[in-house]
Formats: structure tokens, C-alpha cells, sequence
């Protein structure tokens, strides 16, 4: 064996465990995804699907009055949590942006909702945001009238916004802080002696600095957040009149409830086709010509 | 050298873990569900028995039914595991799809789809003719798919009206025996901010009030089930009549008024709640949770449709006890069945639960001197079964939705009810 070919035998040898995981869990996963799309069955009874060609696809579009609210619903959960979240998340980044004793301590109480887990995350929101909970006992001392998060297809939404920018909008600030960190400190020592302002600073050097961070935020949250499943599952159960229900927990439910695996994996099919156009838009619009 | 070694081991010790992970073997060395331990030889047996809770005591009162059951078949062991209703259908089809279904399962409405999958043993060569005359021909019917029998009838539950007697004395009510009456009683019962004439109004009476006003909840005289038949002038009278008594007379809670439906339990406990249609089995609830709230039962009040069979319907269904086809000891599993099924032996679980015997004969000697029991008791007789449906956890989705959209006023009954057989319909 040459010494060339054993060094890329040894290269792919570590990318090999990682390319056994993706390939069982994810690309094999992907092709029977496609292939089911095609097919008609029971989970019930997987050995005996029944070929339909494009009937699935058919049947969304002809009954897309019954699949649009969720598509509606993610658009909403896009447009507020998407911006909202990443603002939280660069505003918090900038706050903590330099290595101090003060900020190790931020760091950690904004790291702390990551490492709770969704269901504990889920539940105590539930219990605050409930019609008898502690947010409206608190309301009522100010006279301000009950709010019903879980009766209400707006509010029951924001719930679910508020969980996810809780729980995730933090993990951004993380990223942005690294980003922050590794700018060079010439930059900013050189605006500093040109006189610049603090939002001058954040505006033309720190912000256009960290663009491509920024740009990996918005695209991650953006995949994220059309695929967002678990905080609804247990927030609102996809209610009320599933009108807090995403793409992803409408898959679930047309999948796993109503035992149409044919139908759910058309909708995935057609959901990440629709994901992936988003993405590109994105990435479009925010890449920068300019590279730092 | 020794770094590389280290390395190399902690690979192989993380591949192993995720490879045994995968696998569905227990410590044992025997599947952790359908067990496949020796039949012969002497070998006890392991059997695996799966059901969901009706009474917070469920597993007590098993494990009770189990030892005494083990005392007498002491070549076979019973595993049992509550499993909860919540992702119910989930997790039954999770395990039938794969290889690990329990051998002994308890199952309600949602067999049908089971049982047409072949997921469940043919009764066939053990549920004999001379058993099967014990049970009436509605019953069998109901548990026949496709010309075979894949479950034993083990339990019978209907609906009734729970009243609390206390309001019912201190309103001066008669029991209400009409739609008319039943609105009147529930407008006395109705007051201040909290106390209400009505509750339990869930997705099951739903199908009862319009069955009530002579709808069949599905089309073709209730036979054809890929049709529903509730997009009739009955069934939109039974259903606007049920909507207003929440909408417009507002003598039930609104929707949202209790977030979760154990707080409508509690309100109905508090006396808050004058008459709580609920299934019998709720008795064994209050049993444990409100031994002293004193209130009695009446059947549902007759609704105006012409069929008289029909004007008093109420929910009722079969619970019956499945054999896996995958199970290794249908034999073992046969043999546990029918010792919880016998009359004697059923009775241990069915009254703490607070159900019936589909077996007429069984019923005689329950609940002797229980006057809620002794009301209920009438419903069995005339009890009316939906016909078996392998969509039925779909069809309860709809109609739970159409029931959310009109008591909230976001469509009317009569569309709310169309919209419905059309999202039925598209599947």
C-alpha cells in the first residue's frame, strides 16, 4: 500500500462513523420518505402499500384548504419568531461581547434554557400561561382582564413563539458572541480613535463584521422554525381548532393519527421543497458581496 | 501506541452500545414484549399483558386478578403494563407494525383496524359456539370483521346522566325525561358566575345527541363507514340543539371555562355542576375521589326522533381482550383470557372499574343495591354499538373539531357538521 492511499484510507476512516449515521438516519430515511410518497398503506401493515403515483400529491393539492392553516400557521411563527428571536439573540451578544467576570455569569444564565429540556420547558409555560395560572392572578392585581392563551388561535401561537424564543433564542447568542470575539481588536482600537459612537460602531464595523454568523442564524431559525413540532405538542396539543398546528406536527398528526403514511410523506416532500426555497431566497438576499 | 489502542477500544465499546441499543432484546435474552420462552418441558411461560387504565387503581386490581390466576396456572407468568391513554393508538401501532405486540391486549373501538392488518390472532379454534350464545348477537356482530372473531368481550360500558341531588332538592327538580325538560332543569340549575345545569358535554355525546334526534353517525343505516350520515336534518337538529346549551341558553361551560376536563370532574365533585353526562365507568372515579358527594342517575332525556330505540342513545362501547398473531403462547394467552372473562373472575375488575359484563348473565349479581348501578344497568340492554371502523381514531379527531368550532361560534352546527363529513370523506 502506497503511503498516499493509506493516508486517505486513514482520512476517511474518521469521516466513516459520522457517514454511517447520516447515510442510516438521514439519507436512507430521505429516499424511503420520497418512495412512500408514492405509495398508499397502513403503518399497520408496511409489506403491503399500494402504488398510487402522484394521487397523494394530488389529493393535498385538492383538499388544501385542509393543509393550509398549518402552512399559514408556520408563516406566522416564521415572521415573529424569526426576527424576534435573532434580535434578542445579537442584542444579548453585544451586551456580553467582551470576556469579563460579570458576563461569565450572563453566560451561563442565558446558556441555562438550552440545557432545559423542551417537555420541562413546555410544562412550566403551560401551567404559567394557563386561564387559572400565576401570569393572570398577577393581571388580575393590576385589573388587567385574564388572557386566554390556549382559546385563542393568535395568542395560543405567541405561546408557542414565546417557548421557542425562550428555549432557542439564546443558543444564537452564543454564536454571535463567538463571532463578536473573533474580530480582530485593530478594528475596533482604530474607530475608537476616529471618534465613532456606540451605534456607529455596532452598525458599520461589529454588525457588517459578523454578517455571515448572522446569515447562519437566520437560515438555521428559519429551517427550525418551519420544522417545529415538540413545543406545540406540548404547549397546545396543535389547538385551539388547530390553529397553533405547524407543516411539521401537521405531517405528524396525517402520519402517526390518521395512519396515512402515503399523504404525510408527500407533504414532507412538498414542505422540503418549500424549505428549501426559502433558504435559498435567504441566503441570497444576506449574502454579502463584500467579504471581510 | 497505547493512545491509538485506548481509542480504538472506546470506538468498539460505542459501537456495541448503539448496536444493543437497537435492539429489542431484554436482559433475558426474550423479547421485551411477545415472549418466546419454551412452551413444553415443564418451562413456565411468560405472557405480556397490555391495558390502558380506567380506574387510578388498575394496577392493584390486576395484580390481584394475575396472582390468583397464577396460583391456578402456575406454568404461566403474566407481565402486565398500564399503558396510558395519552398516544394510545401510537403506541399499540408502534408495536403491532414491529415485532414485539403484548399476547394479551385490551382493546376498545380501535381493534377494527388491527384486526383487519392481521395483527390479531383468529379466535376461531378457541372462542367456541357454545361461548359465543352467551353474548348477544349485537355484540358478536359488532366484534365480527370480515366473517372472524379476533376479540373476547370483556366489558360493557354506556353513558348515563349523573345528577347531584342536594341542587336537584334544593331547585325542587323532577328528573328531566325530554330534551324540553332537560334544558328547563339545567336553566334552574344554571347560576352566578361558576354553578352550571350541564357539563360533560364531550366529543362521544356529541354523536349521542344527534343519534338522539334520529341521526346514524354513519350513512347507509349506520353500515357504510367510509360515509358518515350525520349531514342530516337530524343530525344538524341534535347538534344545534347541543351547541346552544352552551352558545345561546349557556347552562354548560363554554370550551375554554375548564382548562383540563379532570377541573370539570373537580367542579361536578364541588357540587358546581348539577347534571354530568358521563360514562358509568366515571362512578368508579368518584368513588375514590368524592366518596360523599351524594347524587344519583338517570338515563339520557329522550330526543324527538321518530326511531323510540333511538330518542335515549347513548355512548356504549365494547372492551375486549386480544391475542397477538405474533405471539408465541396463544395457547397461554387463550387460557388468561378466558380465566378474566368468566363471570366470577371479571367481576373483580369490572366492578372497582365500575363497568358491566357484555355476557347478560354475568350482570345479575352486580352492583346488587347500588342505585346509580341499578340505572345504569338499563342502558346495557338496549345499548346501541357503533359499527366497527378502522379510521375510528381519525373520525373522533373530526368530530371533536366540528364540536370545538361550533360551541366556540366560529361556524354554525350545520356547517361545522359539513365540514366534517367533507374533511371524512377526503381521506
Amino acid at each position: 500500500m502506497n503511503a498516499r492511499l493509506k493516508s486517505q484510507l486513514i482520512s476517511y476512516s474518521f469521516i466513516l462513523p459520522y457517514m454511517l449515521i447520516a447515510v442510516v438516519f438521514a439519507f436512507l430515511p430521505f429516499l424511503i420518505v420520497i418512495m412512500l410518497s408514492f405509495y398508499q398503506g397502513t403503518l399497520l401493515d408496511l409489506n403491503n402499500l399500494k402504488f398510487v403515483g402522484l394521487d397523494n400529491f394530488k389529493k393535498v393539492f385538492m383538499n388544501a384548504d385542509l393543509y393550509l392553516s398549518a402552512f399559514y400557521n408556520s408563516l406566522f411563527y416564521a415572521i415573529v419568531i424569526i426576527p424576534v428571536g435573532q434580535i434578542t439573540a445579537l442584542t444579548l451578544a453585544l451586551l456580553i461581547r467582551r470576556k469579563s467576570r460579570t458576563n461569565a455569569i450572563f453566560e451561563t444564565v442565558f446558556f441555562s434554557p438550552i440545557i432545559i429540556s423542551m417537555t420541562a420547558a413546555g410544562v412550566i409555560l403551560a401551567y404559567v400561561l394557563d386561564k387559572m395560572g400565576p401570569l393572570n392572578y398577577l393581571l388580575a392585581l393590576f385589573g388587567i382582564p385574564e388572557i386566554n392563551w390556549f382559546g385563542d388561535k393568535i395568542m395560543s401561537k405567541l405561546g408557542v413563539g414565546i417557548l421557542e424564543i425562550w428555549k432557542g433564542a439564546t443558543f444564537y447568542t452564543f454564536i454571535y458572541i463567538a463571532a463578536l470575539r473573533n474580530i480582530p481588536a485593530d478594528y475596533l482600537d482604530a474607530a475608537k480613535i476616529d471618534g465613532v459612537t456606540w451605534w456607529q460602531e455596532i452598525w458599520h464595523i461589529l454588525l457588517p463584521l459578523i454578517k455571515n454568523a448572522i446569515l447562519l442564524g437566520v437560515v438555521m431559525t428559519t429551517i427550525f422554525m418551519f420544522q417545529i413540532y415538540d413545543s406545540i405538542y406540548i404547549l397546545t396539543g396543535g389547538g385551539p381548532l388547530r390553529g397553533s398546528e405547524s407543516i411539521a406536527f401537521l405531517i405528524y398528526r396525517v402520519t402517526l393519527l390518521d395512519d396515512q403514511i402515503g399523504l404525510g410523506a408527500a407533504l414532507s416532500i412538498l414542505f422540503l421543497l418549500f424549505v428549501l426555497l426559502i433558504s435559498f431566497i435567504q441566503m441570497k438576499l444576506l449574502k454579502s458581496e463584500t467579504e471581510y | 501506541m497505547l493512545k491509538k489502542l485506548g481509542l480504538l477500544m472506546l470506538m468498539c465499546v460505542l459501537v456495541t452500545g448503539v448496536i444493543a441499543g437497537c435492539s429489542s432484546k431484554g436482559d433475558d435474552g426474550s423479547s421485551n414484549q411477545a415472549s418466546d420462552g419454551k412452551t413444553d418441558g415443564g418451562k413456565k411461560v411468560k405472557i405480556t399483558f397490555w391495558k390502558a387504565p380506567h380506574i387510578k387503581t388498575e394496577k392493584d386490581v390486576w395484580s390481584t386478578i394475575i396472582k390468583k390466576f397464577e396460583a391456578a396456572h402456575p406454568n404461566i407468568q403474566v407481565e402486565f403494563l398500564e399503558t396510558p391513554w395519552d398516544g394510545w393508538d401510537q403506541k399499540y401501532t408502534a408495536a403491532f407494525a414491529g415485532s414485539s405486540p403484548p399476547d394479551v391486549s385490551y382493546l376498545s373501538e380501535y381493534f377494527v383496524k388491527f384486526a383487519k392488518n392481521g395483527k390479531l390472532a383468529d379466535l376461531g379454534p378457541y372462542f367456541t359456539n357454545e361461548e359465543r350464545t352467551k353474548y348477544s348477537q349485537s355484540v358478536m356482530d359488532y366484534l365480527t370483521v370480515d366473517g372472524k372473531v379476533y376479540t373476547m368481550p370483556f366489558l360493557a360500558g354506556t353513558s348515563v346522566v349523573l345528577y347531584n341531588k342536594d341542587l336537584f332538592e334544593k331547585e325542587n327538580i323532577e328528573i328531566p325525561t325530554t330534551w324540553d325538560e332537560l334544558l328547563e332543569a339545567a336553566k334552574k340549575l344554571t347560576k352566578g358566575p361558576d354553578q352550571w345545569g350541564i357539563g360533560g358535554l364531550d366529543t362521544l355525546n356529541t354523536v349521542a345527541f344527534m343519534g338522539q334526534a334520529g341521526s346514524d353517525l354513519y350513512a347507509g343505516n349506520n353500515k357504510d363507514v367510509s360515509k358518515l350520515g350525520i349531514d342530516s336534518p337530524e343530525g344538524i337538529k341534535g347538534f344545534t340543539y347541543l351547541t346552544e346549551l352552551v352558545t345561546k341558553y349557556k347552562v354548560a361551560p363554554s370550551i375554554d371555562y375548564y382548562s383540563k376536563p379532570e377541573q370539570e370532574n373537580q367542579a361536578f365533585y364541588d357540587g358546581k355542576i348539577g347534571m354530568y353526562f358521563a360514562q358509568v365507568s366515571f362512578t368508579g372515579t368518584i368513588k375514590t375521589n368524592a366518596p360523599n358527594l351524594n347524587y344519583g342517575a338517570f338515563i339520557n332525556p329522550a330526543g324527538p326522533a321518530a326511531d323510540s330505540a333511538k330518542q335515549r342513545e347513548a355512548y356504549a362501547g365494547i372492551g375486549s381482550l386480544a391475542i397477538a398473531e405474533a405471539s408465541k403462547h396463544k395457547d397461554e394467552a387463550w387460557t388468561f383470557i378466558q380465566y378474566v372473562t368468566s363471570p366470577e373472575n371479571a367481576k373483580m375488575y369490572l366492578e372497582p372499574a365500575g363497568f358491566f359484563s357484555p355476557m347478560p348473565e354475568a350482570n345479575a349479581d352486580m352492583y346488587v343495591g347500588d342505585e346509580v348501578m341499578a340505572e345504569a344497568k338499563k342502558t346495557i340492554e338496549g345499548m346501541i354499538l357503533w359499527t366497527p371502523n378502522d379510521k375510528f381514531g381519525k373520525l373522533l379527531d373530526i368530530i371533536k373539531m366540528m364540536r370545538e368550532s361550533a360551541f366556540r361560534g366560529v361556524k354554525s352546527p350545520e356547517d361545522a357538521i359539513k365540514d366534517a363529513v367533507k374533511e371524512y370523506e377526503a381521506q
